[in-house]
This record gives structure tokens, C-alpha cells and sequence, in this order.
């Protein structure tokens, strides 16, 4: 692009500078008919004729008569005819014949306005030694209209610099325009997507600015004069009102004062309006002097901001680079379009001022963009860091618990591991005492007693290790400690254990109940049942874990009360059914381990 | 027949207790007691020198704890049965003994023809095994199995216990005899024994604790040593 760019460049200095054979011509015998006065005004002028400067606020018709003779050296050589800019409607002729014609020449305020840059090619046949040029053209009120100086020469020379001024006149504005439209997509796209005000009002600033630099290469217009002048009028205060708004939302806030004075000027242009054009081009130069008090004032912020933190606020810079370089680009304009009478064809540079403003915006949208998104990400980390600290809360109170819970375990275990000691080997050496101090116990039931006391200990030391709700394992483990035992006391034990499911509902707690309950059981028929045979059956089925024990002895009598009692105390704690029978042929005890009954349905996978 | 007599080694801190046990070890006609010591240094010191057939032995001795003179001497001499004394044989120090290399335990309230006998019973390939260590042993098969079975190594698989094998080990674990079992399963209580011991060859081993598990094992079954 910008390659192209430095081509067109070359080109136009080539252009302008090589223009051997060329006839320049800009001495001209000047017709004008206003409108509304019969009388024409017969003068002569010097080219190029700008017919807002030269007949200020008027509208009318004027002919351009110029005299030019044929270039002898050049003979055949095909001629041309270019003239910058002419307008607004306008008929060529040369030696009477119409060469081109563009607009309504009888229609006042005709929507068409020339802007383009006219090149033509003179028919041979018609060229003669005196040559008679005649331009005719249609001014309308305030609108640009005039003739730019006219230059005749070889098609050589005259098609480059037309091509030239076409480009800078028309290729490149279009291309403004449409990049100026693409940013204002773009700026409505993001505010479509974020709301946020920021970008709306950069999509009206480049909008507005799109569709005023249109009006300068958009011949053809939609609407007549001058309904187009308040148009494109309305669309520059809208650039400048919205400009504003850009201002005050990058800086964040404004003074109030400012936006008094701001909103006083507004007032004053639509005032303005409906008493005359003056006082529009009064209102203008009141704009352009509020702008230049505000750029000052921004500059000087941005300046200071720069000075204090030693980094400069890029949004700003750029918003302020913005405004500065269409303040300028403006007064230039206003400067040419209505006072300097040579510059009718300059083409201006608000354009250029557009399409930089077009850049500014792109990098204050990407700059608010990436500080979104800074602002997103260190919310985010702040979010992390904050769950990241609740995690750790959690945890901690997790802690805490599972401390609590290993308080109240360790106190359970104590208590029970107290009971065991109390209902167990702590008994049963009060009892070993008892019979040694009576002096009536044999040495043989002091032995067995401390024997007793001896397989609890262990057991209770088994009932540390074994799984919770294995009955297996605790019958298992019940016979390998008390089987010596039985043996000595010559009984059979007849042994029916099936493998049984696991006990729903178990604890530590009540495995060592069970335990203690068939303890106390089999230590019952030892001592007291006299019996030959012990049956020990466990067996799972209809939902529940039965164990009997049962024996072939003499039954209870009456025995051992305080250890049934325990028994059933412990059942109760353990929350299994226990039923003791006895009769002349032995005694039974059954157990029911009840989880599965009192559960319902089968929930054991 | 003049059967040779066992060489037992004494190693208990309580001098009551060593004068119960050397009693018991004198009143066996099948068993020799060639030294008895209160402490651990000096038995280590023996046992560098000389060779024994037993060795029964406290844990906690007062300049030390016994598992690492019972792992030297079952690395040392893997003729020597050790047999580890204990009030309550529960669960953690057996399972400890056990895999440090020792075949069994006597508990210290056995009367003294117990004691002797069960020395006995072991040089003569017995196989005490108590319903806690076999619920181990099921335990562990079952780990073996699950990790075999993620590996999928189908090489592995005659490390897995056969289902009479596995049915042996569960009832043992549920708390039946060798005599109750041979009577369930119609076969001689010597079968059983048999299975005992396969099952124990039979279980894979990988750590150090393991393989000196398994030579526990070897030891406890009393399969001769120098057979695979």
C-alpha cells in the first residue's frame, strides 16, 4: 500500500513537472447571469474562477470564453484538454461544438456536483489555428462551484497528470472512506458484542467522519441542494459532537463547565442555521475555537500525566493526536473552500485527517481492548487466589474435623478398652484374689480363673486387629484362643461355620460385644455346663447372621446371673436379638444379627 | 531308633521365664539346649561362631529388639528354626515375626510339655498356621491376583493358589482344623498339610520382605532348604 502510495507521489511530481508542449491556459473573458438578474455581467479573469470566493453567497450561470491557437511543432500529434476541477453542472465546447456536458445546466440546486478531474480528447477535424474554448457552468448558493485552469497539450503529457489528480481526487478518497466505514463496522461490531459506550461512540465519530469525506468525490448525490449541504453540515457537527464524547470517554470524565461551553456551541449552530449561512460560518469559527482551547487542554493533560508517571497514557496520546490532526486538517479546509480564491481545486485534507483518526481509533479500541482483558485476567487470578484461600479454609476445618474425630475415636477406644478391663481381666483377678483369700479355691480354680482372664486379654487384643463386620475372623479368632481350652475340659467342639456375609451395620463396637457375648457364653459351658459336647453353627440366610452355640450339659440352674445379665446388656449395645434357653439336655444361646432384618429389602450387594 | 537331638538356643531377658523355658527344653528327650541368653549381644556373638537347629527367642531384650538378630540367623543359617515367645500373639507381632523369618510362636503362659512339643512339631514339618495369618495369606493371594491381573502377564498365573488350595486357606480362615477340613473335603488331614505347604511355595514373592516371607515360609513347612 504504501509502496503504491510513494508511485503516486512520483507520479504527481512528474506530472506537474513535466509539461513541455503544454499550454496552460488562464486568461478568460468572463459571462455571468445571476440568478434572478436578466443582465449579464460581461468581464475578464484571471483562472481558476471560485465562485463562492468571487461572488460570494450568489447563484447563477457563467461562461468561461478562452482563445488558444494550435501548436504548430506539434501537428498531427492527438491533442487534449484537461481541466482539474469544473462545476457545479458544466457544459465544453470548442469552435461551437459541445465536447462534454455533466448536470442539469437549466436546473438550479440539480442534485449532480462535478468533482472529478475532466480529460478529453480534441477531435482533430476541429482544431484550427484560433481556437474559441467555451465553458459554461451552473453555480448554485454556498455550494463549491468555479473553473479550475485549463491546460491543452499532447495526450501524453495531460493523461499522467489527470490520472494523477484522479487518484488523489477520487481513488484514494473512496478507499478513505471505505476504511473509515470497515473501523466503523468494526467499533458497532465490538459495542454489539461488550456494550459498552466506548466503542458506540467511536463507530458514530468514524461513521460520521466516513460519510462527510464521501461528499467530497460523491458526485451523483441522493439529494438536491441543499438539502445535502444540512446533510453533510449535520454530519460534521455529528463527527465534532461525537469527537467530544470519544474525548470524554477515554479521559474517563470531563469538567462540567467544558460541557456547558460544548453544548452552548451546539445550540448556537442550530440556532445558526435557521438565521443564515454567516452565522453558521460564525458558529464554525466558534467550533474551531473551542476545539482549539480543548486540544490545548488536552494536550497539556496528557503532557502533565506523561511528566508525572514518567509513562504516557497511550489511549490519550492517541486520542489527542487525533484531534489535533483533524483541528488542523478542518481550518485548512474551512480556510480554502471559503476564502482563498486560487484554491478551488484543492482537494483538501480532512480526508487524510479521516483516515488517521481511522488508525487512532483502531489503537484506542485495541488499547481499551488489551486493558479489558488485563483487567479480566487479574480478576480472574484475584478469583483464583480467593478460592485458592477457601480451599485452604476448607481444608483446614477438614483438618480440624478429622482432628475432633480422632479425639472422639481415641475417648470411645479408651472407654471401651476400660469396659473390656472391667467386664473381663479386671474381674476375673478380683476373682482370682477372692479365691486366694478365702483359701477355699484349689490352686487348679485360681489357675483357670487367671487362665480366663488371660484369653479375654488376648482376645481383646485379636479384636484390635480384626476386620469390622468379619464374623468369620472373630469366630475363627475365638477358637484358636479358647480352643486349648476346651480341650483340657475334654469337650468336643463340633464346628458349623459357614462363610458368612459381611455384617451391615457393624462397628468395632459391637464386633467386640459379639465377642464378649461368646466368650462369656463358652466360658459359661465350661465352667459350669459339664457338658461333652459344644456345637458352634453360624449361617446366613433370610437377610440375617444366626449363631448358636449350643451344648449338651446341665443347663444353667441359676448359674453365672451377673454374667447373663452383661450378656444381654451387651447384646442390647450391640443391637443384636440374643436368646438363651436351657433345659435337661443342655443349654443353647442364639444370636441373630439383625442389620439385614431391620434394613428392609436385601441392600447388600 | 537314636533320633538325633534338636540344638535349641534360649533368648528371653526375664531369668524366671529363660529358667521355665530351659526346664521345658531339658524335659524333652528330642531337644538339646546349647545356649540361653538374657541379651542380644551375646547371642549374636554365639550365633556367629556355632550352629543351632532352634532358636526361641523374646522380642524386646534390653539392649535391643530380637527381629533383626531373627533375620541374620535365618539368613545365616536357614537350617535354624526360629520360634519368637509372646504373651498375647496378636496380629501385628506375628505378622512382623513372621515375615522376618520366623515359623511361629510360643506363648508364654504354654505349659512346658507344650512348649517342647510344638519345637517338636515344627523340626518335624509341621505347619502352624492360626486363622490370622491364613485371612494374611488371602489377603495377599488377592492382591497378587488383582496385580496380575492388570499386568496382564499370563505367565504369572502359577503364582496364583488352585481353587482346593484357596478352599483350604478359607476355611482355615473361618476357623476350622486340619482334621475338620480333611473331613469336609474327604481326604487325609496329611493331604490338607500338603496343600499347606503348596500354597505357601506358591506365593509370589517381589520385595525383600516378601522373599524373606517366603523363606519363613520354607522354613515352616520344613521342606528341605536347598530344594526350589
Amino acid at each position: 500500500m504504501s509502496l503504491r502510495l510513494l508511485c503516486v507521489l512520483v507520479w504527481l511530481w512528474a506530472a506537474t513537472s513535466a509539461c513541455a508542449g503544454v499550454q496552460v491556459l488562464q486568461d478568460a473573458e468572463l459571462t455571468v447571469r445571476l440568478r434572478g438578474q436578466p443582465v449579464p455581467i460581461v468581464s475578464t479573469t484571471t483562472l481558476p474562477l471560485h465562485w463562492d470566493v468571487a461572488l460570494r453567497r450568489k447563484a447563477g450561470w457563467a461562461r468561461v470564453r478562452l482563445r488558444f491557437d494550435a501548436d504548430p511543432a506539434r501537428g498531427s500529434a492527438p491533442q487534449t484538454l484537461f481541466i482539474a476541477r469544473l462545476g457545479n453542472a458544466y457544459r465544453v465546447s470548442i469552435n461551437g461544438v459541445v465536447l462534454a456536458e455533466e448536470g442539469a445546466l437549466r436546473e438550479p440546486n440539480h442534485g449532480w456536483s462535478g468533482k472529478r478531474p475532466l480529460w478529453l480528447r480534441l477531435p482533430g477535424p476541429l482544431l484550427q489555428a484560433h481556437n474559441v474554448l467555451d465553458i459554461d457552468i451552473r453555480a448554485d448558493f454556498l455550494r463549491r462551484a468555479g473553473v479550475s485552469t485549463v491546460q491543452v497539450g499532447p495526450e501524453a503529457e495531460l493523461r499522467a497528470a489527470w490520472h494523477a489528480r484522479e487518484w488523489r481526487d477520487v481513488t484514494l478518497p473512496r478507499a478513505v472512506s471505505i476504511f473509515s466505514l470497515l473501523v466503523s463496522a468494526f467499533c458497532l461490531l465490538l459495542w454489539w458484542q461488550q456494550r459498552e459506550a466506548l466503542y458506540a461512540i467511536a463507530a458514530l465519530w468514524q461513521g460520521s467522519w466516513c460519510l462527510r469525506i464521501s461528499a467530497r468525490w460523491w458526485e451523483d448525490a441522493f439529494l438536491s441542494w441543499p438539502a445535502w449541504f444540512q446533510l453533510t453540515q449535520g454530519l460534521f457537527w455529528l463527527g465534532c459532537l461525537s469527537g467530544y464524547a470519544l474525548v470524554r470517554a477515554v479521559w474517563g470524565t470531563r469538567p462540567r463547565r467544558e460541557q456547558w461551553v460544548v453544548a452552548s456551541v451546539l445550540l448556537a449552530w442550530l440556532a445558526a442555521t435557521w438565521v443564515g449561512p454567516d452565522w453558521v460560518l460564525a458558529c464554525t469559527a466558534l467550533l474551531i475555537a473551542a476545539w482549539a482551547v480543548l486540544i490545548a487542554r488536552l494536550a497539556f493533560d496528557t503532557w502533565r500525566v506523561w511528566n508525572a508517571v514518567h509513562k504516557p497514557d497511550s489511549l490519550r496520546v492517541w486520542m489527542t493526536l487525533a484531534v489535533v490532526v483533524c483541528w488542523g486538517a478542518l481550518v485548512h479546509d474551512i480556510a480554502t473552500a471559503r476564502l482563498l480564491p486560487t484554491q478551488y481545486d484543492e482537494a483538501g485534507w480532512t480526508i487524510w485527517a479521516a483516515a488517521l483518526t481511522g488508525v487512532a481509533v483502531l489503537a484506542i479500541v485495541s488499547l481499551r481492548f488489551q486493558k479489558t482483558r488485563h483487567q479480566l485476567s487479574d480478576l480472574t487470578h484475584s478469583l483464583e487466589r480467593r478460592v485458592q484461600l477457601r480451599e485452604d479454609e476448607l481444608a483446614a476445618r477438614h483438618e480440624e474435623l478429622r482432628d475432633l474425630e480422632r479425639i472422639k475415636a481415641k475417648a470411645e477406644e479408651r472407654s471401651r478398652i476400660l469396659r473390656d478391663m472391667h467386664d473381663g481381666a479386671g474381674a476375673h483377678l478380683i476373682t482370682a484374689m477372692r479365691q486366694i483369700e478365702g483359701g477355699k479355691a484349689s490352686n487348679a480354680d485360681v489357675l483357670q480363673t487367671l487362665r480366663e482372664s488371660l484369653d479375654q486379654l488376648r482376645l481383646s487384643v485379636d479384636a484390635m486387629s480384626l476386620p469390622v463386620g468379619d464374623v468369620n475372623a472373630l469366630l475363627a479368632s475365638l477358637r484358636f484362643r479358647l480352643q486349648p481350652r476346651i480341650e483340657a475340659a475334654g469337650m468336643a467342639l463340633q464346628w458349623d461355620v459357614d462363610l458368612l456375609p459381611l455384617w451391615p451395620g457393624c462397628t468395632e463396637e459391637s464386633m467386640h460385644h459379639l465377642q464378649y457375648i461368646l466368650f462369656e457364653a463358652i466360658s459359661n459351658t465350661l465352667q459350669h455346663a459339664r457338658a461333652r459336647q459344644l456345637t458352634l453353627a453360624a449361617h446366613a440366610g433370610d437377610g440375617a447372621i444366626v449363631l448358636t452355640l449350643q451344648d449338651d450339659g446341665v443347663g444353667f440352674r441359676g448359674a453365672a446371673g451377673n454374667g447373663l445379665r452383661t450378656m444381654q446388656e451387651r447384646a442390647d449395645l450391640a443391637n443384636v436379638q440374643l436368646e438363651l434357653h436351657s433345659s435337661a439336655q443342655g443349654s443353647g444361646v442364639r444370636i441373630v444379627l439383625p442389620a439385614l432384618l431391620t434394613s428392609g429389602p436385601e441392600t447388600v450387594p | 531308633m537314636n533320633a538325633p537331638r534338636w540344638r535349641v538356643v534360649l533368648l528371653e531377658d526375664d531369668a524366671d521365664m529363660r529358667g521355665f523355658f530351659e526346664s521345658s527344653v531339658h524335659a524333652h528327650p528330642a531337644l538339646e539346649l546349647v545356649a540361653s541368653f538374657g541379651m542380644l549381644a551375646p547371642a549374636r556373638a554365639w550365633f556367629a561362631q556355632n550352629p543351632a537347629d532352634v532358636l526361641l527367642a523374646d522380642l524386646a531384650l534390653p539392649d535391643g529388639h530380637a527381629l533383626d538378630l531373627l533375620r541374620e540367623v535365618v539368613r545365616s543359617q536357614p537350617a535354624c528354626d526360629v520360634l519368637v515367645v509372646s504373651v498375647f500373639g496378636d496380629e501385628d507381632t506375628v505378622i512382623a515375626c513372621v515375615e522376618a523369618g520366623a515359623v511361629g510362636y510360643i506363648q508364654k503362659d504354654a505349659t512346658p510339655a507344650d512348649v517342647a512339643q510344638t519345637i517338636v512339631d515344627v523340626k518335624q514339618g509341621a505347619s502352624p498356621i492360626s486363622p490370622m495369618i491364613a485371612r494374611k495369606l488371602l489377603a495377599r493371594v488377592h492382591q497378587n491376583g488383582q496385580r496380575e491381573a492388570v499386568a496382564a502377564a499370563p505367565a504369572a498365573a502359577p503364582h496364583l493358589l488352585t481353587p482346593r488350595e484357596t478352599e483350604v486357606l478359607e476355611l482355615i480362615a473361618r476357623g476350622y482344623s486340619y482334621a475338620e477340613i480333611a473331613r469336609l473335603q474327604a481326604v487325609s488331614k496329611h493331604t490338607v498339610q500338603s496343600h499347606i505347604k503348596n500354597l505357601y511355595s506358591k506365593l509370589a514373592v517381589h520385595s525383600r520382605g516378601e522373599a524373606v516371607f517366603e523363606a519363613s515360609r520354607m522354613g515352616l513347612l520344613g521342606v528341605p532348604r536347598a530344594a526350589p
